[in-house]
């Protein structure tokens, strides 16, 4: 880092680990992982060394819930600095939410707690084994302990971290308390941050989050479960060390260069440059009960959360923290149904957080926040409410497929809500079977292949929920892993410039200058191939090698400057390829891109990375991530849209629309949410307009797809698996000889 | 008298142990003058100096936070420690945003900074000097780390919670606030002349440098930085 010490800035020197089976507690140099530089590539590194290879290689027969699934919680040497989005913490397992087979799998999340476990000492955290009580870790500096949870057990994540934060120090946390003996042990002013697992996570739904605070958690996955099945009800962190930074002299000189550029003001924090949310961020209000503050994760500058002042009957903080995708339960359903968000917003918002429950997939099976299309298909009604209209369900002694003594026709209240949440979160009658996620109770219902082939599911990412509004790109990178890959980063150039594009000869003209613009800056930076034509989502381009391209550029750009390096998808929303409204100099396509990534980076790491070095590191990551799904049993033939054999035979036949290739979405006051905007058309209603383009995708054509896009990234075009040059050429050479013992490596 | 001698009024001190603070009135830099003497076109109204008092110039800069504004990131902690130590570390950060997210607004996020008081404790608690008013840095109460012996006597002076003045206990020696006069991190000048990192870095403008001495009642230190805003956001109704 410069001082000689050999190790990497931002970094802090250990990776913890943990077995709860035989409660052994010790630590990795993170030094022997440096290669991956932190967050999602460090885990996936130290996940696979620790985890037995027999027991992810085919998984169709495994659940995740085994003791043999490891759980791993790694930050990056960005976090717990002077970066934005300063806490982020990546989290990776077997997801249990995978389908038709558990896979290897990310989720993520803000707050505090990334930057929390690096003042304690830890680059990250690996959990394997199982105990066979309850019990949560307590992490004090460099004294690790685990403990009896029996006592929190059954409580909501709100309630298990006041619980930890009453038996740490005085409860209300307002003066220095020793963390050490003696007065060089340490001390803080500093609440404990813990990330804990509501009921949902104790009886092992797949659709169980990690919780933080009151309103950041890993959603995707279901590891939840992952940590249930541990019986890991929370881990809880602290310290008083120091994270190093190569140099403090540039880290804040980027600090204020981003400060300036976005300036920021207390009216418009969480906006930054052409934010179409200018205000209090990205974070929806409602009701006339909550008012409060802007709030921020750990260093960030962009507050688009809020604490509010409301509060629950048990005295809880009601609809404080939240945002983003966790406000959408009860949001799109409240202005639907009342004409505007009320107090069931908040009561839906915040008891999914309390029971730690995925709230993107629960906003699809309980709420309305889904494509207009899957909106449509359902009758404008959540999915459940569907199949109650439909006699699929009803009340008990109806004699219908699946019986509950919920009413449904009080669907939209907030008794309502959160008594459906609690049967989920406690497995208790229907909500045993919602609980499994929504691909598993439909096929425990009986009515899988009906609703997948109406257009009442889409469940394109493995067993995910599709997102509400998709553009080619974020399908197919989705499809290549195990999730929706949750790409925002791109927003700006794939809503309102891509859109906008039509091919002429060998160019992509834009409608208006601003997209086109925003189209050369993405060129600009789409190392390695600078390719024109990568934008182009017309008819034949979605099958394209400009479109394969596109894909592999996008996941090497995600994989490092996002999930290594991490940052913020959403924040780094603001800052990549915005266009100034107005500003005629496309100079400023670009957004603050590619400094915002390196100008922090290279400040903490001293790692003096151009842009390029990480999509570089960007593409290993990729090619890992690509092997252990290969060790799954990953395969080119089961990958198309959805991924569940054999409705794929159903749902390529002519005519018939499946993948939006540009979101499609109404006027900004629309309940759904996804726009596809121009800022500069002058069309006097906010500049908003709509853009469509459904195409009916041909399977022949996806095939042929998929062999250029093996091809763009060097994997075997016979089965997609990596092959041994590419694995080697990512200086993963052992990872190749693990795959070829398992017979899974590509020719 | 020249300008930068000058000060406001010495408002009241805060009267936060029952001590005799609120029945004296100190005057920057000068002792014993008569009532009427205008300073700074402020009437200073009746000097009454023991003689056993020593007079202790008022700080020349102070920082006031919006309360309502802070959005807990803490950015302000982490810019003070990287600038002053060269590293991130909250626990040595020389301003404290306690947080409770168990807790609704108003009472979630609670900003903390040094009142660089009129009457410092902390330099009256220390036995050998170290913790001083810094006349070449605008009389910033500030620790002479060579002369700190470690008796934490500032620390338990300070009579706030949490204490302002803290125990580095890696490098041996208390800290406090000295509104960035030594900053070895930062391409910026600081102290009361120049610019503080807590200030410069807040995404919220939650918190402001000013020369003028706030009201020692308790309050004077906070602020409504915006007053066109509302101190509490209402997000209302949202139609559809």
């Amino acid at each position: 880092m410069g001082d000689g010490d050999g190790m990497i800035g931002g970094h802090v020197g250990k990776i913890l680990r943990v077995n709860l089976t035989n409660r052994a507690v010790d630590t990795i140099p993170t030094e022997q992982y440096e290669q991956w530089i932190g967050g999602f590539g460090m885990a996936m590194a130290v996940w696979f060394d620790e985890i037995d290879h027999d027991y992810i290689t085919d998984t169709h027969d495994k659940t995740g819930f085994e003791p043999e699934n490891v759980i791993g919680l790694f930050t990056g040497p960005q976090q717990g600095t002077l970066c934005p989005a300063g806490s982020r913490c990546e989290v990776v397992a077997l997801s249990p939410q995978s389908s038709p087979r558990p896979q290897f799998s990310r989720s993520n999340f803000g707050g505090k707690f990334g930057a929390f476990m690096k003042f304690a000492g830890y680059d990250g955290i690996i959990v394997k084994g199982a105990s066979a009580t309850p019990v949560w870790l307590n992490i004090v500096n460099d004294q690790v302990t685990i403990e009896d949870a029996t006592s929190m057990w059954g409580h909501d994540s709100y309630e298990a971290q006041e619980l930890i934060w009453q038996k740490l120090s005085d409860a209300d946390y307002v003066d220095w308390y020793a963390l050490g003996t003696g007065r060089d042990g340490g001390a803080t002013t500093q609440g404990p941050a813990i990330v804990t697992i509501g009921q949902a996570g104790e009886t092992m739904s797949r659709l169980a989050s990690l919780q933080h605070e009151t309103g950041s958690g890993a959603g995707c996955g279901g590891f939840g479960a992952v940590m249930g099945s541990k019986k890991l009800k929370a881990i809880s962190v602290v310290g008083s060390g120091s994270v190093p930074v190569a140099d403090p002299n540039a880290l804040m000189d980027a600090r204020m260069w981003l400060r300036n550029r976005i300036n920021s003001q207390p009216d418009n924090l969480g906006a930054a440059i052409n934010s179409p949310k200018p205000g209090l961020g990205f974070s929806p209000g409602w009701g006339v009960t909550n008012q409060g503050r802007p709030s921020s994760c750990y260093g960030c500058d962009q507050g688009c959360r809020q604490n509010t002042k409301g509060t629950s009957p048990d005295g809880f903080p009601l609809g404080s923290g939240i945002q983003c995708v966790d406000t959408y339960l009860g949001q799109t359903e409240d202005k639907a149904i009342n004409g505007q968000t009320t107090d069931y917003s908040a009561y839906a918002d915040t008891y999914c957080q309390r029971y730690g429950l995925n709230a993107f997939e629960m906003s699809s099976i309980a709420g309305q926040k889904v494509s207009k299309e899957l909106l449509k298909a359902r009758g404008g009604t959540s999915w459940l409410r569907n199949l109650w209209d439909r006699g699929i369900i009803g009340p008990i002694g109806s004699g219908k497929r699946v019986e509950t003594s919920l009413d449904f026709s009080q669907e939209h209240t907030k008794d309502f809500i959160v008594e459906l949440m609690r049967r989920v979160a406690c497995a208790e009658e229907i909500g045993a079977d919602i609980a499994m996620g929504q691909v598993r109770c439909a096929q425990k219902w009986g009515i899988l292949e009906d609703e997948m082939m109406s257009g009442r599911m889409n469940m394109i990412y493995w067993g995910g929920e599709t997102h509400w509004g998709i553009y080619p790109v974020w399908a197919y990178a989705g499809l290549f892993q195990t999730r929706d890959c949750n790409m925002h980063l791109h927003n700006n150039v794939n809503q309102g410039a891509v859109a906008n594009l039509t091919k002429t000869g060998t160019a992509l003209v834009a409608s208006n200058k601003a997209a086109q613009d925003r189209t050369n800056a993405l060129i600009a930076l789409a190392h390695p191939w600078h390719d024109p034509l990568m934008c182009d989502q017309s008819e034949t381009g979605i099958y394209s090698l400009g479109m394969a391209r596109y894909v592999s550029w996008s996941q090497r750009f995600a994989k490092f400057w996002r999930d290594c390096a991490l940052t913020c998808d959403q924040d780094n929303v603001w800052k990549n390829f915005a266009h100034d409204q107005g500003d005629a100099d496309p100079a400023q396509a670009h957004g603050l891109m590619p400094d915002f990534f390196t100008k922090f980076f290279n400040a903490v790491t001293g790692l003096n990375y151009t842009y390029e070095d990480g999509l570089d590191v960007g593409k290993k990551v990729w090619d890992f991530e690509r092997a252990i799904l290969a060790l799954h049993g990953r395969h080119r033939n089961e990958e198309y849209f959805p991924p569940f054999p054999p409705y794929d035979s159903y749902v390529y036949h002519d005519g018939q629309p499946y993948l939006q290739t540009n979101a499609s979405g109404g006027s900004p006051t629309s309940p759904q949410v996804e726009t596809v905007w121009d800022p500069t058309l002058n069309s006097g209603a906010g500049g908003y307009t709509e853009a469509k383009t459904e195409f009916p995708l041909s399977k022949a054509k996806m095939d042929g797809f998929k062999t250029l896009f093996y091809a763009v990234e060097g994997w075997d075009t016979a089965t997609g698996r990596p092959t041994r040059a590419a694995l080697e050429a990512s200086g993963i050479g052992v990872v190749a000889d693990v795959l070829e013992a398992k017979g899974r490596l590509g020719a | 008298m020249t300008d930068e001698n000058k000060a406001p009024e010495a408002p009241a001190p805060e009267s936060t142990k029952g001590s005799e603070l609120s029945r004296r009135e100190f005057v920057t830099g000068v002792g014993g003058l008569g009532a009427g003497f205008v300073l700074g076109g402020l009437l200073i109204k009746g000097l009454l100096l023991p003689d056993e008092a020593i007079a202790i110039p008022a700080s020349q800069g102070y920082l006031l936070v919006d309360k309502t504004e802070c959005a807990g990131c803490t950015s302000c902690m982490a810019a003070c420690s990287l600038v002053h130590e060269g590293s991130v570390n909250l626990s040595l950060s020389r301003i404290q945003i306690l947080r409770n997210p168990l807790i609704g607004f108003p009472n979630d996020i609670t900003p903390q900074q040094c009142h660089q008081c009129v009457y410092p404790a902390c330099v009256g608690a220390c036995p050998t000097g170290a913790m001083h008013v810094d006349a070449a840095n605008g009389n910033v109460r500030t620790v002479d780390e060579g002369k700190c012996i470690g008796c934490e006597r500032c620390v338990n002076a300070c009579p706030f919670t949490p204490s302002r003045a803290i125990w580095n206990g890696a490098d041996k020696h208390a800290q406090k606030c000295d509104l960035c006069a030594d900053t070895p991190f930062w391409n910026e000048k600081g102290g009361v002349g120049g610019k503080q990192a807590c200030v410069a870095v807040c995404p919220a403008g939650a918190i402001k440098f000013t020369r003028e001495i706030p009201s020692q009642n308790g309050k004077g230190y906070d602020i409504d930085m915006y007053p066109t805003l509302p101190n509490v956001r209402g997000w209302g109704t949202v139609t559809a």
